[in-house]
């Protein structure tokens, strides 16, 4: 019984070490070592039951030292501060007011692209409509609109932002999907002092005419430019 | 909280009870088994015929398995009963030397029951 115990608890702090290291995005409404509770209980749970040639007590002890383990860490969580670092680690600001924070997107292993299609989720389309975007300690987006004052225009029409620059390197598929020249968009960078193309983390651009754009270490910028006869994709 | 910690620390009481008893059991189980066995090893070394000596020990055997199987991977039960039932077999057909092989080996699975409840690294890796 101890043995199996043991094993279990191995493997449980493996899984969990090995979860947490993964990041945050791989899992879903749940804290790490619930998201490891649930992949291993019914595995421990199922083997014994099925195979006749385990004891059914080592299925049982393995469940109930899983049992041990959650009671364990939610007290931990509560009682202290440190631990509950660990468990759950802490939420994660990947857009504050000076825009994206790269460093800690590379952390969590997550893609521009991804960032996008979790804003559209949420039904922004902008990264400039963002104040702040934080990603929970359960993988979760939480996006905080700006403000915005009364007499701000409200755009022509929807937009829709697609990524042309992501770290330093034009996405030649997005371009050529919204027939864009890179041209366009290096001689606006240009305009606004960009002299080493590689220094743009990222940089998106819109149907109205607004190119968002950050580089390295430095606040985002937003540009709005008039397209030649209107674009619309 | 109290309520979480009180339940915590009765399952780990729970588990560690358990373990105990478990280890007690199975040891004082297969004791008793090898000092019936090492009496019919002896005996068939001596070529004596020592079958009722062994239908005692499954008898015995079929008893306490029942409980055994708890805690024992059934795989080794059915294996000591297979190897019992052999032994008994050549015993009672006069053919001592093989069943005192089959016994031997009989000995050396039961011995090896008890290390398999061990704490060590082999054990737990």
């Amino acid at each position: 019984m101890l043995l199996v115990f043991v094993r279990t608890m191995i493997t449980f702090v493996i899984m969990f070490a090995v979860i947490r290291l993964m990041g945050k995005r791989q899992i879903g409404e749940m804290q790490p070592y619930e998201f490891v509770i649930t992949l291993l209980i019914a595995e421990l749970a199922s083997i014994p039951m099925s195979d006749l040639s385990i004891p059914l007590l080592y299925g049982i002890v393995a469940v109930l030292a899983i049992f041990v383990f959650h009671q364990l860490f939610t007290i931990l969580e509560k009682k202290s501060v440190f631990f509950g670092r660990i468990i759950s680690s802490k939420p994660s600001i990947i857009i504050d007011s000076e825009g994206i924070n790269f460093k800690e997107m590379r952390g969590l292993n997550i893609t521009v692209n991804e960032l996008q299609e979790n804003l559209r989720n949420a039904g922004y389309s902008n990264f400039d409509e963002i104040e702040y975007a934080l990603i929970e300690t359960n993988g979760k987006f939480s996006i905080l609109e700006k403000q915005k004052s009364e007499n701000e225009k409200q755009p022509q029409k929807t937009p829709l932002p697609v990524c042309v620059i992501e770290e330093g390197k034009f996405k030649d598929w997005e371009l050529n999907k919204i027939q864009l020249e890179k041209s366009l968009i290096e001689k606006i960078l240009k305009e606004d002092g960009i002299k080493n193309l590689s220094d743009v983390e990222v940089a998106t651009i819109d149907n109205n005419g607004k190119l968002y754009y950050q580089q390295k270490n430095q606040s985002y910028k937003v540009i709005n430019f008039d397209f030649e006869g209107g674009k619309k994709w | 909280m109290v309520k979480s910690s009180v339940i915590l620390f009765s399952v780990l009481a729970l588990i560690i009870a358990g373990s105990y008893f478990e280890n007690r059991y199975v040891n004082s189980k297969i004791e008793e088994f090898k000092q019936e066995l090492a009496v019919v090893i002896e005996n068939a070394k001596n070529e004596d015929d020592n079958s009722e000596k062994l239908e005692d020990i499954l008898k015995w055997w079929k008893k306490s398995k029942h409980i055994l199987h708890a805690f024992i991977p059934h795989n080794d039960i059915r294996d000591v009963d297979g190897l019992i039932v052999q032994s008994l077999t050549l015993m009672q057909k006069g053919e001592y030397t093989f069943a005192l092989t089959q016994l031997e080996k009989l000995n050396n699975l039961i011995m090896g029951i008890p290390e398999n409840f061990y704490f060590n690294f082999g054990n737990i890796f």
